[in-house]
């Protein structure tokens, strides 16, 4: 279309709503744009035309891939000119559980060389499930002046040496935020390197290193950073030593504390407990790795406010959280390990009425002489206590049909649900029957969902009633579930808004994975493993859908013809010319 | 794990090259019938890689009916609460990230160590036996008062007898007899070590495996069968 075509037809459209006529100035488009933060509403606004594709590329400066091969370097830079902030993601979610090959790739490095001639002004950077080598990190730090965050969720690769090269260069870094890396942990020496005039940190979260870092460094560090809102310690500060940073840091947002475990006298209780009360503006609070329940009466002058607690490696009992909740009346996000068990949980649903988000992981995971853990009755009376409950993330060992009925009776506004029943295909464990009925309750209640995680015996009407109600759903993640192609078919012949679709173990085979073509474009990826995919499927896939990349993982010593573990994405990119000998593209 | 019943099906996975560090069999659908028991032994096959557990056995009598007699067999011998359940560990399963679990098994294995000193408490249990022990791996200096002790420990059921433990486990610890051993009855010690892998007691150094070993499992000998190769493999890569 012609772009004074479109103009006019813009005109007389508007024309028909108003008396006068109003043409759109462009200044007043970039204004406008200039406010639109959301990735997706900017999607949106580029395809309306031309004009706006442009005025809407030309003034975006943060870009957000979700799939780092669904796209090259390359396009990314010709397309947006002006990018400050990138976001990129990599492998696919199963590798954070040993499911991809070590070297499967979504490396930087490719993205950072293109980056360095095309975004000399790049500020911030944050990587999920990438591989970046400290030779990267280093290249980052010497290639941005301007480089201010830098935010690894999930990465591998590198190690403290990678770090220390950007506290040593990155003169104007505001953020690092290094969190559950595969980091090789050499030593704390990388914070030392923060330069003695180096003011502008604001977020430094090292929690998940265990090297003992020089603490006076970091006092000095922290009290010479005065707008530092976000600090998240590892566990060897102990809790002395917190006391003295939280003296020198009042203003702290977000703290993530030491360990919580030494003995303290007294008078250093006290002095703890005082530190916290300072420090007025703490929302959200988490570490308190091995917390020992005689110090958490310290937090209590914290809890007041605090919005979010991450309890997730302390191994709390019953009625030490319990305790402590009653101090935490505005909590909306809590993350607990399955140690406080259904009493705890009780707890939660007496104390926090205003939860929004409940994540409870589970403390034993392999451990199966255990029979402890949560139950279906914590979640069901958290669901009756926390009605804004929205998000949830529960590991149990034993669950039914008629608790999680109830659960989203209480709870209808789920936007998350991920249930995991840790044995693999339990039936309920009251009536021997498939949690298809839970499941169903979900789908049919919480017409908001959009992620859905699903375990326990399940038949194929469970994913009949995802495919048929669940017309939000974004990502749905199966395991061990369903009886036949019929049910993949039935979630990809209906969920409209499908973007990822990850499933292992399950009787799925070439029938389901075909009946999907048209809809992987429209989706982001699709991974199956350990199903009943063969080559040749895969092969058909390839051969009729170009615009997408079918990668084939095989087993060790598995048939030739068994597609072990197979990974679908669309893709402007083409194939990727990086893939290692274990990963077959077709 | 279970060696009893269902021998026909056995035979066509390929017993022979079973590990103990396993995948899980597809859980059939319930009323599934024939094409499903058809679908999941194709499944086994096209794995190859590992035995594939027969996740059957986990379900009610109510999913069970249908199946064949053989299989009900197969589902009492693995509800032995002695046992230790049939299904190994499942890569990736349950989904929690690796970070994540090595943290806590960090903090689990600091915290005991703490708590008990010099102790390392492991888990015994016994194929038969009704019910764990525990024993302080420190208090013995050798492979053989380990063996003697445990023999003691688990002497008083009648399964055993005194002989049988102690002979078998003797009679281990010798290279040359172990094919013997393992293809008749007697016992064989295993351990699961720190990576989760279950492996027969006797490879490593004392001192290495107190450090490594996190819980045992006293195994009738033609159960153990699975764990000679990978035991074979160790010692040979180690060698």
């Amino acid at each position: 279309m012609e772009s004074s075509e479109l103009k006019r037809s813009k005109d007389s459209a508007n024309s028909h709503e108003s008396t006068r006529k109003s043409s759109f100035p462009d200044e007043v488009l970039d204004r406008v744009l200039s406010l639109l933060k959301s990735h997706r509403d900017r999607s949106s606004v580029s395809i309306v035309c031309k004009d706006w594709y442009n005025a809407e590329r030309l003034s975006r400066t943060h870009v957000f891939i979700g799939n780092c091969y669904s796209v090259s370097p390359e396009i990314v830079a010709r397309r947006f000119p002006k990018i400050r902030s990138v976001t990129l993601k990599g492998k696919p979610r199963f590798s954070d559980f040993n499911l991809v090959p070590q070297n499967w790739g979504a490396d930087i490095h490719a993205w950072l060389v293109v980056f360095a001639a095309k975004y000399p002004f790049l500020e911030e950077l944050r990587l999920k499930r990438m591989a970046i080598s400290d030779k990267s990190l280093e290249f980052l730090a010497l290639s941005f002046p301007n480089f201010k965050a830098l935010s690894l969720l999930s990465c591998d690769g590198f190690s403290t040496n990678g770090l220390a090269a950007i506290a040593t260069h990155c003169k104007n870094l505001t953020e690092l935020d290094i969190q559950e890396n595969g980091i090789d942990d050499k030593g704390g020496g990388w914070l030392s390197c923060f330069p003695e005039c180096f003011t502008s940190l604001e977020v430094l979260n090292f929690a998940n290193l265990t090297s003992e870092i020089n603490f006076d460094a970091l006092e000095r560090l922290v009290s010479r950073c005065k707008s530092m809102r976000v600090l998240k310690l590892n566990r060897s500060i102990s809790l002395e030593q917190l006391q003295r940073l939280l003296v020198s840091s009042p203003q702290l947002a977000e703290l993530g504390t030491g360990s919580f475990s030494q003995g303290l006298t007294f008078q250093q209780h006290e002095e703890l407990e005082r530190s916290l009360s300072n420090c007025k503006n703490i929302h959200t609070l988490s570490g308190l790795w091995e917390a020992m329940g005689i110090y958490l009466p310290a937090l209590y002058p914290a809890c007041a406010h605090l919005t979010f607690l991450n309890l997730s490696y302390a191994a709390l009992q019953s009625g030490e959280l319990a305790k402590l909740l009653t101090h935490c009346p505005q909590l909306r996000c809590l993350w607990v390990l399955d140690t406080v068990e259904d009493k705890g949980l009780e707890a939660i649903g007496l104390n926090c009425p205003l939860l929004e988000e409940l994540r409870v992981f589970p403390a034993d995971p392999f451990d199966e002489d255990i029979i402890h853990g949560v139950t279906e009755a914590g979640f069901v009376a958290v669901s009756f206590g926390c009605p804004r409950l929205h998000y949830v993330l529960y590991f149990c060992r034993q669950m039914t049909n008629a608790a999680v009925a109830t659960i989203v009776q209480n709870c209808p506004d789920f936007t998350h649900f991920r249930l995991c029943i840790m044995n693999p295909g339990q039936p309920d464990y009251l009536t021997n029957e498939p949690m298809d009925e839970a499941f169903g309750a979900v789908v049919k209640t919480c017409t908001k969902l959009q992620r859905l995680s699903v375990s326990g015996l399940l038949t194929n009407l469970t994913f009949e009633n995802i495919g048929r109600y669940a017309k939000n759903l974004e990502t749905l993640s199966v395991a061990f579930a369903g009886s036949s192609d019929w049910g993949m078919q039935c979630v990809l012949g209906g969920c409209p808004k499908l973007r990822k679709l990850e499933i292992r173990d399950c009787p799925f085979g070439n029938a389901a994975l075909l009946s999907g073509l048209e809809k992987y474009e429209s989706m982001r990826s699709l991974w199956m493993s350990a199903c009943n995919v063969t080559m040749n499927g895969c092969r058909l896939l390839a051969r009729e859908m170009p615009r997408l990349n079918v990668e084939v993982m095989k087993e060790d010593g598995s048939d030739d013809s068994q597609a072990d573990k197979v990974y679908v994405y669309r893709s402007i990119a083409g194939p990727r010319r990086d893939a290692p000998p274990s990963v077959l593209t077709l | 794990m279970g060696k009893g019943g269902g021998g026909d099906e056995k035979e066509k996975m390929g017993f022979e090259e079973t590990e103990l560090r396993l995948g899980i069999g597809l859980p059939g659908g319930v009323g599934g019938g024939e094409a499903t028991d058809r679908q999941q032994v194709q499944v086994v096959k096209k794995r190859g890689f590992s035995e594939t557990i027969d996740l059957k056995l986990k379900l009610s009598s109510k999913d069970s009916c249908g199946m064949d007699p053989n299989d009900d067999q197969k589902v009492k011998e693995n509800t032995d609460p002695a046992k230790p359940p049939a299904k190994a560990q499942v890569v990736g399963w349950p989904p929690v990230r690796s970070f994540r679990k090595n943290m806590l098994a960090t903090q689990k294995s600091s915290s005991s160590s703490e708590e008990g000193g010099n102790a390392t408490f492991v888990k015994v249990s016994m194929d038969g036996a009704p019910y764990l022990r525990k024993v302080d791996l420190r208090m013995y200096k050798t492979y053989q008062e380990l063996s003697d002790a445990l023999a003691k420990m688990f002497s008083s059921f009648s399964t055993i007898g005194n002989c049988g433990a102690q002979a078998g486990m003797k009679d281990f610890m010798n290279e040359r007899k172990l094919m013997d051993v393992l293809n008749g009855s007697d016992y064989v010690p295993t351990y699961e070590d720190k990576d989760g892998d279950w492996m027969l007691v006797g490879d490593v150094p004392w001192e290495m495996f107190i450090e490594s070993c996190k819980r045992l499992r006293i195994m009738k000998g033609t159960e153990a069968i699975g764990l000679a190769p990978k035991a074979m493999e160790k010692c040979k890569n180690r060698s």
